[in-house]
């Protein structure tokens, strides 16, 4: 994983708010470097199945998250011995990690908000 | 199931298919192993389905971008092409205008123009123009035409101006089924002069069809008083355009003057022009008969209405269509000359498609560049045709056609990017449709009359009465 450097508070912004599908597929690559594949399972067990995306949905986002350089192919194998030579693997780069660190503050403050409009308490709004 | 998906694969563009479309199919037949079949293929084609056109427009838009790039680096070829392309374009649309204009679409304002016909003389001196009695031969006895009528033209000075004006019969407004913007027939006022007006003459005029009803207008020495407005885009059966219509009256029963008037009728409904022709003729030498002169061959024949369609065309037409094949040879010439500079431009920049293919672009790829680098062009240069067209077109009809009025070969599609200031101007224009009237019916008044009957008739077919009306 590439080591988060300081980045443009403007640059940052520019990338945000992330698309749905872009953020899950950032935070997936947060924790390892995978493939395609993992990164599909991962989205769908961190979300207990109801977020799936499908392989032409997750290639297309790739594309985008590789070309404006918030993840990077890796040209090594992580683990050579367990690796599926055919695959490709993708890990966040710098850039990557300041603007998913941004996107999920950004989420949390939002969710701060809804919190404290009671929005999160279990009754229906304001009596 | 994996080879159709490795099939449907085939809606990603080449490119992003090469870079993952392997990586995609690995992952579908990974889900496959994990989930139910039919349900992970329908959750990949539903990707592909939206995610595919996306690719595709991307690749485009790269595409355009690298065009637009690469014609700024080479500007001065670039304009070069589009130089000659736009002013072959342009030159061709100017000629074609003109022909459009003149020989291929119906007339303004006429509703079903195909049913309106002209009646010529089949002898050469008498071709345009008809007497007065054969206009009532036809009038009485011909089951074919559903109405007919007479008309002269002339131009008086109005208001300073050089005005076409038509001196029209009953049934005039009938023939064109034309209907009335505002106005009436006041029956009392049989003796005055009377006038009716087109909507943009009005308009342009009195600043509406409101005021315009009950103005009175000098036509020369004479003054007029309007009684009716013409609503739509109608300017006469002429290709010169008329917005004045004056009555015709009762002209002395002379069959050997044979410059008396104009003739063009509305056939019925179903009756071919061949038909009517026949019927016409027994009908005008039945007239002779009646008249007590021996006349035994058919002297009238019908006609498209418009002079320029007709058997008797002026030469214009003639030089004009000449000219439209030429200005096609100007356009092949043009076309092969930016061609030709496409081509040396081309061979300037193999060292740049060796550099791409070498880097890794596809064949395919660089096609599509090249495509898209020729559509910008090629779209510049259509535009700049179009300018140049609007602007030479009612030169080329000044010069072409000195008998019709520059203004009446401006540009059709100008109506769209001029504002409402200048609408009544462009409703001149000859390639305008006539809207559709509501006129369903119309009996032709058994009167010679003049344009009052005419009038009467037009409105009582139209369902209106003007407010200043009073039954006759």
């Amino acid at each position: 994983m590439a080591k988060p450097e300081r980045l443009d508070e403007a640059a940052l912004s520019a990338f945000l708010p992330l698309h749905k599908e872009n953020f899950h597929i950032l935070v997936s690559l947060a924790d390892q470097d995978r493939h395609g594949y993992s990164i599909m399972q991962d989205i769908a067990a961190r979300s207990d199945g109801a977020v799936r995306i499908s392989a032409s949905t997750l290639y297309g986002a790739i594309r985008k998250l590789l070309e404006s350089g918030l993840i990077e192919e890796l040209s090594e194998r992580p683990d050579p011995k367990r690796d599926d030579e055919r695959r490709r693997y993708y890990r966040l780069s710098a850039m990557g990690w300041a603007v998913a660190k941004a996107e999920a503050k950004r989420l949390e403050r939002l969710l701060a908000d809804a919190r404290a409009m009671g929005l999160l308490s279990e009754g229906r709004g304001r009596v | 199931m994996k080879r159709l998906h490795r099939l449907l694969l085939r809606m990603y563009p080449k490119e992003f298919r090469e870079e993952y479309g392997r990586e995609i199919q690995l992952a579908f037949e990974d889900r496959l192993r994990e989930g139910p079949v039919l349900w992970s293929l329908l959750e990949s084609v539903w990707g592909m389905v939206r995610e595919a056109p996306l690719e595709h427009g991307r690749l485009l838009a790269d595409d355009l971008r690298h065009a637009w790039r690469k014609a700024k680096n080479e500007a001065l070829v670039s304009g070069a092409i589009i130089l000659t392309l736009g002013m072959a374009i342009g030159i061709n649309i100017s000629l074609f205008t003109l022909v459009d204009g003149l020989l291929i679409r119906p007339g303004i304002g006429i509703n079903e123009p195909e049913r309106v016909v002209r009646v010529y003389g089949k002898d050469y001196w008498t071709a345009m123009t008809r007497s007065y009695p054969d206009y009532l031969d036809l009038r009485e006895g011909v089951e074919g035409l559903e109405a007919v009528a007479a008309y002269q033209r002339y131009e008086v000075l109005v208001q300073g101006r050089k005005q076409r004006v038509n001196a029209v019969s009953a049934g005039y407004f009938q023939v064109a089924r034309a209907r009335p913007a505002k106005g009436g027939f006041d029956g009392t006022r049989l003796g005055e002069d009377v006038l009716v007006v087109a909507e943009g003459f009005a308009r342009r005029e009195w600043g509406g069809v409101e005021q315009a009803i009950g103005k009175e207008l000098r036509l020369g020495r004479k003054v007029y008083r309007v009684i009716g407005v013409c609503a739509g885009a109608f300017r006469g059966f002429d290709d010169m355009p008329v917005e004045l219509w004056t009555g015709l009256g009762e002209l002395p029963r002379d069959r050997g003057n044979f410059g008396a008037v104009h003739l063009v009728a509305r056939l019925a409904d179903g009756v071919p022009m061949a038909v009517a022709d026949r019927q016409a003729n027994a009908a005008n030498l039945r007239g002779w008969r009646a008249d007590g002169v021996k006349q035994e061959k058919e002297v009238m024949q019908l006609g498209p209405y418009s002079v320029l369609r007709g058997p008797k065309a002026p030469k214009e037409v003639s030089l004009t269509l000449w000219l439209a094949a030429l200005s096609l040879i100007v356009l092949v010439i043009g076309c092969a000359n930016v061609a030709q500079i496409l081509l040396a431009r081309a061979v300037r920049a193999r060292r740049e498609r060796v550099v791409q293919l070498a880097l890794g672009a596809s064949f395919t790829r660089i096609l599509r560049q090249s495509a898209m680098e020729g559509m910008l062009i090629a779209v510049a240069g259509g535009v700049f045709a179009l300018a140049l067209a609007y602007l030479v077109s009612p030169v080329v009809a000044a010069w072409l056609l000195p008998f019709a009025e520059v203004a009446d070969f401006e540009l059709g599609w100008s109506a769209l990017a001029v504002s409402g200031k200048y609408k009544e101007q462009l409703e001149f224009t000859p390639w305008q449709r006539a809207p559709q009237t509501r006129v369903a019916a119309w009996s032709p008044g058994r009167d010679a009359g003049g344009i009052h009957d005419g009038v009467a008739g037009w409105c009582r077919a139209a369902g209106q009465e003007s407010e200043r009306s009073v039954p006759a």
